[in-house]
This record gives C-alpha cells, sequence and structure tokens, in this order.
C-alpha cells in the first residue's frame, strides 16, 4: 500500500515536471494607501475584460499572461478606480504592488450594493461563516474552538484548555468534522471530551464554517457543520518570489507563549512551503484559583511540496502535531491528581489539481491522505493508563463541471478510507477495522430567479472489530452500513436588498467506532464508556428558514432551524456506576431528539471608522422519548463588538452575554448565566516588503467567575480570569 | 546544463516526496498489551477465617454484626488479614493470581495509620494495619495491573484506637 501510493505520487511529479510553460505569471498586491491594510475582493481587469480576477485577503492576485503590454484595471467599492500598464517579456515578472485610494460614496445619490462573492449564497456565508485576515488575527486564542467561540451558533466542549473542540448549533462529536485544506483531519477529538483537535490554528489563512447542502460533500452528516481551515499546505500557485510571516503570541492567564515561522520559496518551478510553531503554556489562572494540570506543550512542523502550473498544480506535504498536555482532576470520577497525555498525529498529504478547458468537465482534484495517531494517557505515577493507535488512509476525488451558465458550480466527489484503530493498556475497546466509501454529488442552478443548492451523499461502511481478549468477544459483531443523505437550499431574491430561503435536508450519519463498540473505563474521560452495537445508522430531518438583508455598510441575518432525530446517538450519563473502578457509566443509544434554534447576525458600518456587530444563538434539545432536555446544550448567548478604525490604530471591545442553562438532563446540573467583556488594540505598520501587526487585548476585563455549560470539569473550576494577550506577526513578501 | 537542470529539479522532487512520506509513518503496534483484567465488584476481609468487613458494588455492608470500619490498635498491629473478592452476584473469588496483578493502597493521612506487609508478603492479598497516632482515617483498597488500578473500594474508614 504505501509503496503504491509513493510510486503514483512520484509518477505524477515527473509527468507535471515536464510540463511546458507558455506564458509568465504576474504576482501582485493591492493596499489601502492611507492605512496599508490589503485589500481583498479588488476587481481586476486585464485588457478591459479579456480576463479578470479577484484579490484574495490577503489582497494577493495573479495572472498569467502572453508576453506584450497590458493593461489592469482595478475595481473596488468605495474606492476609486485605478489603472496600470504592465510590460509582459521574456524577462521574470516583478511583483506587482498597488496602492488605492479611498473614495467616499454619497449614499442619497449612489446605490451601491456590494456584491464581491458570485452568488447570494456566497454573500450569506461571508457573512456568518467565515473568519479570515485581520479578523482572524484579532480573534486568535488557544485553540481553533477559542479562535471560534464568538461566530454564531459555536459553543466549546472542554475538558480544561488543551481539548476544547467547537460544537455548532448545540451538536458536537461527529456531527461537526475539521477539515484541513478540505482533507478531514483524523484524529480523536469527535470521540471523547479529553481527546484535543490536532490543529494549530496561529497560521491559517482563513477559518470557514460550511453549513447547508455543500456539507455533503464532506461528510454525511448535513445537520450540523464542516469547518475548515485553511492553510495552504501544499502551494497552489508558483511564487514570485520568498514570502512568509514570523509571529508570536503570549497571554498572562497560563503564563503561555507560542512562536510561529512559515515560508513559501520558489525552488526552480517548484513552490516549497515549510512552517513551525512551539507552544508552550503552564497551569491556567482562574478567578478563584489555579486550574491545576492544564500546562501544554504543542510543537507542529509542516513541509509541503508542489509543482503549479497554468492547469493546476500537484503537490505533497508532510505534517506533523506532537503535543502533551494535562486534564485536571477533583471532580467526581477525576482522579485526584489529574491525567496527562501524549499525542503525536503524522500525516501524508498528497494533492493533484488539474483544470480543462471544456465545456463539460472544468478540473479535476485528487487528494490522498494518510494519517498516523498515536495516543497515550497517563496516571500521575507516570504508568500508561489508556494508549490508541490508528492509522487512516483517506482518498477523495472531485470532478468539477464548467461554471458557466444555469449549471455554476458542480461537483461530483469519490471518496475512500480505511481506518485501523488498535488499542493498548486499560481499554476494553477491541481494535477495530473500518473501511469506508462515498459518492457524493453537489449542483448549483437557477430556476425563476430562485437559486438553489443541492446536494446528496450515499455512504458505504464496514466494521470489523477484533477482540483479543475475554472481556471484549462479545463485541465480535461485524456492522455495515449504507447511509443516504440529501439537501437542498433555495434562495430567493425578494428584493436587491432582502434575500430569504431553506434548509431542508436528510440525513443519515454511521456511527463511530465508540459508539458502537466502547466497553470499559477512559481514563482521562473519568467515564466508564458502554458502546452498542446494535446501532442504527443515525438518522435526522432538518429544515432551517432564514433571511438575509444586504445594504451598503449594514447587514442583517435571521434564521431558525428545527432538526428531528429519529436516533440521536449520544453517550449518556446512566446514573449507574462501574464498581471495580467506581467511575460513571456513559452509554451510547439512540433516542429520539429534536433541536429547535434561532440565530442572528447584524452588521453595521456606522460610519468609515466604526463598525458594530451583533450575534445571537439559541438551541433549544429535547430527548423526545423520555420528554426530558438532552445533556450539554449551550444555553442563549449575545456576543456585541464594536471596532474604531482609526489610519494608525485600530481599537474595539466585546461584550459577551450568556443565559443560565436550567433545561438540564437527569444527571446534570444547571448553570448561571454570565456576563464578560473584552477590548482589543491593532497597530498595522508597513514598509515594501513586509507587514507588521501587533494586537494587544485584554480578555475577562473584569475577572469575573463564569462556567461554561458544556465543560465536563465545571463543577470544580471557572473557565480562566482576566488574561492579558500579545499577539505580533510579521509577514514579508 | 538545461537538462542537467531538469534532471535536478525531477529527482529533488521525487527525493523528497519520498522523505515526505517515509517520516509519514509511525510504528505499527501499541506499546502496551491489551490484555485480560480483574474485575470484582467487592471485597470481604478475613481475620482468622472470620469475613468481618464486606464491600459490595460501592457500599460497606455492616449488617450481620460486621463492622463498618477498619479498627487499629494505636501504636500496635492488626491481625493478619486477608482478602477475597466478590463477583458480581456477591459470590466469593479469590484473588487474581496472575503475576502483574498486585495489591495495593491508599490511605489519606500516612501519619495515622500505615500498612504493613512482611517482605515475603509484598504484592500478596494480605496485610497488617499499624496504628501510628490515635485519630481517624481512611484506606483505599487496590487491585493493580502493572501500572494502573484494575479495582478499587471507595475510602474505607480507619480508626485508629488506644488501647
Amino acid at each position: 500500500m504505501r509503496f503504491t501510493a509513493s510510486f503514483l505520487v512520484v509518477v505524477f511529479f515527473f509527468f507535471a515536471i515536464g510540463a511546458s510553460q507558455d506564458t509568465r505569471l504576474l504576482e501582485g498586491y493591492v493596499f489601502d494607501r492611507k492605512t496599508q491594510r490589503a485589500i481583498g475582493d479588488v476587481d481586476i481587469k486585464v485588457n478591459d475584460g479579456a480576463e479578470s480576477t479577484t484579490t484574495d485577503e490577503r489582497g494577493r492576485f495573479i495572472f498569467h499572461l502572453p508576453e506584450g503590454v497590458h493593461r489592469l484595471s482595478f475595481f473596488r467599492v468605495g474606492y476609486g478606480l485605478v489603472s496600470r500598464e504592465v510590460r509582459v517579456s521574456g524577462a521574470r515578472l516583478p511583483v506587482l504592488y498597488v496602492e488605492m485610494v479611498v473614495r467616499e460614496i454619497v449614499a442619497d445619490t449612489i446605490e451601491v450594493v456590494a456584491q464581491s462573492a458570485e452568488t447570494r449564497f456566497e454573500e450569506l456565508y461571508e457573512a456568518t461563516g467565515v473568519l479570515s485576515g485581520d479578523e482572524l488575527q484579532k480573534k486568535y486564542s488557544l485553540t481553533l474552538a477559542e479562535t471560534m467561540k464568538n461566530e454564531i451558533g459555536v459553543a466549546i466542549r472542554s475538558m480544561g484548555p488543551a481539548p476544547a473542540r467547537p460544537v455548532i448549533r448545540g451538536l458536537s462529536g461527529d456531527r461537526v468534522q475539521i477539515n484541513i485544506d478540505g482533507m478531514e483531519t483524523r484524529d480523536l477529538s469527535a470521540t471523547s471530551a479529553d481527546h484535543a483537535v490536532t490543529l494549530e490554528p496561529f497560521n491559517s489563512e482563513r477559518l470557514e464554517i460550511i453549513r447547508g447542502p455543500r456539507t455533503l460533500l464532506h461528510t454525511a452528516s448535513a445537520i450540523g457543520g464542516v469547518i475548515n481551515v485553511v492553510k495552504q499546505k501544499i502551494p497552489e500557485y508558483h511564487p514570485q518570489r520568498v514570502s512568509g510571516s514570523v509571529g508570536a503570541y503570549g497571554e498572562t492567564v497560563n503564563r503561555g507563549y507560542l512562536s510561529a515561522a512559515g515560508i513559501t520559496v520558489p525552488v526552480g518551478p517548484l513552490a516549497l512551503y515549510a512552517e513551525t510553531t512551539y507552544r508552550n503554556t503552564r497551569d491556567v489562572q482562574t478567578p478563584i484559583g489555579r486550574l491545576v494540570n492544564t500546562p501544554i506543550d504543542t510543537r507542529t512542523h509542516t513541509l509541503g511540496l508542489s509543482y503549479p502550473t497554468d492547469r493546476g498544480y500537484i503537490g505533497a506535504s508532510f505534517d506533523q502535531f506532537d503535543t502533551q498536555y494535562g486534564i485536571p482532576g477533583g471532580f467526581i470520577g477525576g482522579h485526584p491528581n489529574g491525567v496527562d497525555l501524549d499525542i503525536d498525529r503524522r500525516v501524508f498529504d498528497g494533492k493533484a489539481v488539474y483544470r480543462f478547458d471544456r465545456q463539460v468537465l472544468s478540473s479535476v482534484e485528487m487528494d490522498f491522505a494518510r494519517t498516523h495517531y498515536h495516543h497515550f494517557e497517563y496516571e500521575s505515577s507516570g504508568s500508561i493508563g489508556s494508549e490508541f493507535l490508528f492509522h487512516d488512509y483517506r482518498g477523495d476525488l472531485k470532478l468539477l463541471m464548467n461554471t458557466q451558465g444555469q449549471m455554476r458550480n458542480t461537483v461530483l466527489a469519490l471518496d475512500f478510507g480505511h481506518h485501523n484503530l488498535k488499542l493498548g493498556a486499560f481499554v476494553f475497546t477491541p481494535p477495530t477495522r473500518e473501511l469506508n466509501a462515498s459518492l457524493g454529488f453537489y449542483h448549483e442552478f437557477t430556476y425563476r430567479h430562485i437559486e438553489f443548492q443541492a446536494a446528496a451523499r450515499y455512504t458505504y461502511a464496514d466494521f470489523d472489530p477484533r477482540p483479543r481478549t475475554r472481556t471484549t468477544e462479545d463485541l465480535d459483531v461485524d456492522r455495515t452500513f449504507h447511509a443516504w443523505s440529501v439537501a437542498i437550499s433555495p434562495l430567493v431574491t425578494i428584493t436587491n436588498r432582502l434575500t430569504g430561503g431553506l434548509n431542508l435536508s436528510r440525513s443519515q450519519r454511521v456511527p463511530t467506532i465508540e459508539e458502537l463498540y466502547n466497553n470499559g473505563p477512559h481514563l482521562a474521560a473519568y467515564t466508564f464508556e458502554v458502546g452498542n452495537v446494535d446501532l442504527d445508522a443515525e438518522m435526522g430531518l432538518g429544515l432551517e428558514v432564514f433571511v438575509h438583508y444586504l445594504q451598503p455598510g449594514f447587514d442583517f441575518v435571521l434564521s431558525g432551524y428545527w432538526n428531528e432525530f429519529d436516533t440521536y446517538i449520544a453517550p449518556r450519563n446512566t446514573g449507574e456506576i462501574n464498581f471495580a473502578q467506581l467511575l460513571p457509566i456513559y452509554a451510547a443509544d439512540g433516542v429520539a431528539a429534536r433541536f429547535l434554534g434561532l440565530e442572528m447576525h447584524l452588521g453595521w458600518r456606522l460610519n468609515t471608522r466604526l463598525d458594530l456587530e451583533l450575534n445571537g444563538s439559541y438551541v433549544r434539545g429535547e430527548n423526545r422519548d423520555e420528554q426530558l432536555p438532552l445533556p450539554e446544550m449551550p444555553p442563549l448567548k449575545f456576543v456585541g463588538s464594536t471596532t474604531y478604525e482609526h489610519p494608525y490604530l485600530t481599537v474595539g471591545g466585546t461584550a459577551e452575554f450568556v443565559a443560565g442553562q436550567e433545561r438540564v438532563d437527569i444527571f446534570e446540573d444547571p448553570t448561571d448565566g454570565y456576563a464578560v467583556f473584552g477590548v482589543y488594540a491593532q497597530r498595522d505598520m508597513n514598509t515594501n516588503h513586509t507587514r507588521h501587526s501587533i494586537i494587544l487585548s485584554v480578555d475577562n476585563l473584569l475577572d469575573t467567575e463564569y462556567r461554561n455549560h458544556l465543560s465536563r470539569i465545571r463543577s470544580v473550576m471557572p473557565e480562566t480570569g482576566r488574561s492579558v494577550k500579545v499577539h505580533y506577526k510579521m509577514s514579508f513578501f | 546544463m538545461f537538462f542537467a537542470r531538469k534532471s535536478f529539479q525531477r529527482t529533488f522532487a521525487a527525493v523528497a516526496v519520498l522523505t515526505l512520506f517515509v517520516i509519514g509513518c509511525g510504528s505499527d503496534d501499541p506499546m502496551s498489551e491489551h490484555e485480560e483484567h480483574f474485575e470484582p465488584e467487592g471485597l470481604v476481609i478475613i481475620d482468622s477465617g472470620n469475613r468481618f468487613f464486606r464491600y459490595f458494588e460501592g457500599a460497606i455492608d455492616a449488617s450481620g454484626g460486621r463492622a463498618g470500619h477498619l479498627e487499629v490498635p494505636n501504636g500496635g498491629l492488626t491481625a493478619k488479614w486477608s482478602i477475597m473478592f466478590l463477583d458480581h452476584d456477591g459470590d466469593e473469588i479469590a484473588p487474581p493470581d496472575d503475576p502483574d496483578d498486585s495489591f495495593t493502597w491508599a490511605i489519606a493521612d500516612n501519619t495515622v495509620a500505615e500498612v504493613h506487609q512482611e517482605p515475603a508478603d509484598v504484592g500478596k492479598f494480605e496485610f497488617q494495619l499499624r496504628g501510628l497516632k490515635a485519630g481517624e482515617t481512611t484506606i483505599e483498597l487496590q487491585v493493580t495491573h502493572d501500572d494502573h488500578v484494575d479495582f478499587r473500594t471507595i475510602p474505607i474508614p480507619v480508626r485508629v484506637v488506644d488501647q
């Protein structure tokens, strides 16, 4: 298997390197002359529209141009038109830097609706599901979940600071998939509250929350979501010169720091990417004292190599994530001194994209990833309590249809996966092999001025447990699943400014190995976990209604959803105790469940310098079999923020208001509401080829004692206290 | 020269990809064995054939004249006590004979009492308690497999009393 994969990759490289180039690559960046900030979504036309593109969030653009003189025109709402003449000759082209000047728009006489996104759907996603650029840098925190915590509908499941994982609309675990550059991150973070997400968000370019029919291109769970972290480990474009970034981050609440460096280098026709980060934190301080055994020590290394051409690229990357962290003890079922975890994840990823000039098939994308994951849980004496080891192979083939006319985006996706889980020490789950394959179809079309997104996905999964001990021999039950998911979302343009739409979905999620075969104590989770080999696929129906109002300087999104599950699979505290280890027993069972929720987003640019934003979300989960609230449901939350942009300094504040959670399951305690505040200031400095950005922020300004309802350790300690953070990043290009 | 450069680039790309793949690999098997474990649900403590203390499914069973705590003479040793375990039905089962299983304990206050075992008895399911000063503490009795605890009792009250 290894030999075949490496042989294929090498063959691809040899063929790719033999390809020829007929055009020259022009790379450039667009900046605001006054603030020297990169400007995204600038429309650039070559020779009055012969070719066009838009800048990304870094203000970057590229063209492949034949030799000769070309005129480039730069358009952006709110800025004056800029034109540049470029001579393309046989010599290597320098990077082009373009500055644009703000032009005041008089609202009474000119009405401009920014439509940088291609469709209304994309406008909606940009408003509610994307974190990038300065916004991402400002919100950056210890983990992916902390970074995203104030996005709409997002909450954090945690068990100490390290193993935090995002929860979307009350749905957690396998229903929220985390991808890096479109490929699923294979780790055990979805299976247990003590397992960390193996991803360092510091050098991410963009975080996206994918909802609706598009999720079916990645997972069978249409109800929930996909978080895609864009890192570009495998460069898609050939850089004209060396570029990269150096960064550092520190915070007082855990006396922690992070250092990071990333670089992209042209090596002949190849593009090389390298990144390394190191994080070290000590025990977290809360308003009532130190949370013992919560240090984190994490190293990441990434190396990517690609051969980009006019027609696409082919490349490979290696990614290592190595972390040690502590889980605090002291609560019911917990070890007095806590438990230590050590995770090593290594990923080899190979990717190829080829673009055609054809009417039907526009491009083909292939992705292959091999993940090696090794995870230890140590008792305070230093002995191994649990050991998890898996090798995972994942392949993905996507055919993208031509994006012209009524069929703007049509994708056919074929995925396969092979997962081999082995266990050691005091874990009773049998070693299990999982084989899965899926076929997904996604289509965007317009019918009578109504935009549609539609998707379907078929998933085949086969589980083959191989018990090696007498205790687990009852679990030698092979399971095979055939799951179907479909989703459709019509979007109606009611007026120029107002759109409304629906999301309808029928989703089937295949249970995980842990949900099927767990049967024993889990050291760091402090639970005795029992799976259920008779589980059916989790079946859910989803309905969402939303409206989006957008005008220059103002946008508002309101959505309500109703998700109904026939068999909602959740490990639930049974109230029973395993009498050998005295651990609470959590059993996986499928119950009828209902999720009702409301979400809103309001963005308001009061003037050219002052922005206001308000996000709100509420979800009500109910176990319909027993007429009880579902456990671990996020309470009502509002997050308000304001930003004032001065040419030399940006300052802002956030306020988070969270209601108490009184609707709790039988063996669950209620949590009080709280309000926490934060402030920040950001200063950017630019030179010809560098950009310095420094952010100083204070979280939990009033040192408020508050508890997260989704934290497993909330009975012993509140969330972190006041923290001063410094974030510095220097980009060079 | 041109061909030499192309050849170098191909070799560089191939070696780099192979290197990335190889370093992405790791060990194939867990370091620790997936083994059988001893999982009783209770125990009795026996003094010269007398089952004077019983613990079952998370609770001390003081019915039938049995003790609700362990009593230890201050400055002295108890008799040698032995342990038998109880299965799910409450029936007695012998202590594990796997050499990887051993008898361990955790005393909340080591200044009040300590466990005494003759050198030949270390690891066996027989022990004595020595009172160090008058007072109360608790003891958690455990079966440890290699380095992790397969079975543990709740903290059992220990009273050290003056004779």
